[in-house]
């Protein structure tokens, strides 16, 4: 199915403090001119790729415009991993203190947006783990069956089927849920879901294909009744 | 097996629509905060936070409360246990570099301090031009003012502010210019102290009296002995005030 894992120039472990560094992105992106850097609060309309070199030479101030374009992305994963609105404020905005931190990895000219994920991601899986170490088991079944926190919209979805998937979704093994939630939840297309994997854009597909093939096997053992209706 | 597949995608697809997120959090701002915060602490040896880094905590920036300055929970140091250091961007304008207090004598400040009143040794300049007393609720010093034969200037403050674990009493607000030097050899614990600061002490809530607040670019000998803390500002150099320190009876 998947293909193997393929060393990517911005890849980080599962636990961020290992950075591979790649090389040295061309000197005119690194070093944005003092007329650049001073406008770069006022400048919204600058490219990711130019506030990033900017971060990469220490710009706060650049990396908090980065953040805040992508604050929603990075909370709504964290959310999505832990299913706590409050964890995951925590989750996001610790991923992103790491991720200024290794910024200077970065290579320019790549996806900066699932570099990011990846980043708030581990995150939010380290205190996933974490919580369910010291978590019952009654608890940790508790967290497995944990209703919809939020609130659907159940024009779109029966709200008994959406508890179902969400509760068989959370079954999964944490990568195999992460790619569904990238693809589907936070959309991301192909090409990022590659650099977030790792993996060359063609491989994406059969990754997704394994993770629903992985759900369609929970759902099968443990909420048959999303699959009655097909029969 | 492949419908079931479709199916379940059709599901998550549709949730994936019908779910609502929480409202994001701002983030941005808090996450700068972060790394200004960490960037102030690995800053140059001659900074405040590498000189304090055993004892730094937490940084803040400096934030006005009704004209008096961040409260003792914005330390990002402390001196002795009891003494906050916060980071300030700016000396309020008017704010005073007088230092205030009521004019006493030697006996009477030694009297209110409660507390035996130590002189430099040399004889010839033992008695202070003048005496102030300063009563701040919680703090309370003798401040004794010199002359040296050379000119030299400097205000010797001996309060009772004690050693050890408490509520901060006093707090210093550092501004980039500020630069602490650990001294080694002077009391329990000792630090030289340049450039503009906010000096300002707290009442028992922990709030800032507001008389107390004044700002000050003297040089200044700060150290611990004997469960005191002493103080010497002036225009000396760091030898000066370390030897008049050492000399005290």
């Amino acid at each position: 199915m998947g293909g193997p894992l393929s060393p990517h120039p911005n890849a980080l472990e599962a636990n961020d403090r290992t950075v591979q560094h790649g090389r040295l992105a061309p000197t005119s992106l690194r070093e944005p001119t003092s007329e650049v850097r001073s406008r770069l609060c006022e400048r919204t309309s600058l490219q990711d790729e130019t506030l990033i070199a900017a971060a990469q030479q220490g710009d706060a101030a650049a990396f908090e415009e980065l953040v805040r374009r992508h604050q929603e992305g990075a909370f709504r994963a964290a959310f999505l991993v832990l299913r706590n609105p409050d964890e995951a404020e925590d989750a996001a905005q610790e991923g992103l203190v790491k991720a200024y931190r290794a910024i200077r990895s970065f290579r320019l000219g790549y996806e900066f947006r699932p570099w990011l994920l990846r980043i708030v991601i581990n995150q939010a899986l380290t205190m996933h783990r974490s919580r369910r170490r010291g978590a019952a088991a009654a608890e940790r079944l508790a967290v497995r069956e944990r209703p919809l926190p939020h609130s659907i919209d159940e024009t779109v979805i029966d709200r008994e089927r959406a508890r179902l998937v969400w509760a068989a979704l959370e079954s999964l093994r944490e990568q195999e849920r992460v790619v569904v939630y990238l693809r589907y939840f936070l959309n991301l297309p192909e090409r990022e879901l590659a650099e977030y994997l790792g993996c060359a854009q063609g491989t994406v597909k059969s990754r997704l294909h394994r993770a629903l093939g992985k759900l369609r096997e929970v759902v099968a053992r443990r909420y048959p009744q999303l699959l009655g209706e097909i029969g | 097996m492949q419908e079931q597949m479709d199916r379940l995608e059709r599901d998550i697809t549709l949730l994936s629509h019908a779910i609502a997120f929480p409202e994001t959090p701002s983030l941005a701002g808090r996450v700068r905060a972060r790394i200004e915060a960490e960037r102030r602490l690995r800053a140059p040896a001659s900074s405040w936070q590498l000189v304090l880094t055993g004892i730094a905590a937490a940084a803040v920036a400096l934030a006005f409360v009704a004209g008096v300055l961040s409260p003792a929970r914005d330390a990002v140091a402390d001196l002795f246990d009891r003494i906050n250091i916060f980071e300030a961007t700016e000396v309020p304008s008017g704010l005073t570099r007088e230092i205030s207090g009521t004019q006493v004598t030697l006996d009477e400040a030694e009297a209110r301090l409660g507390l035996p009143l130590l002189l430099p040794a040399d004889v010839a300049s033992a008695q202070p031009d003048r005496v102030l007393f300063q009563d701040f609720r919680t703090v309370r010093a003798a401040v004794l003012f010199y002359r040296n034969s050379d000119g030299t200037t400097y205000a010797l403050f001996e309060t009772n502010v004690p050693v050890g674990k408490g509520l901060p009493i006093a707090g210093k607000g550092v501004l980039s210019s500020s630069q602490a030097q650990l001294v080694r050899g002077l009391g329990d614990e000792a630090y030289w102290l340049t450039g503009l600061r906010i000096v300002q002490y707290y009442d028992p809530s922990g709030e800032v009296v507001r008389d107390s607040v004044r700002a000050t670019d003297a040089n200044t000998l700060l150290w611990s002995a004997n469960g005191r803390v002493f103080r010497i500002e002036g225009n000396l150099t760091q030898e000066q005030a370390i030897a008049i320190a050492k000399s005290l009876r």
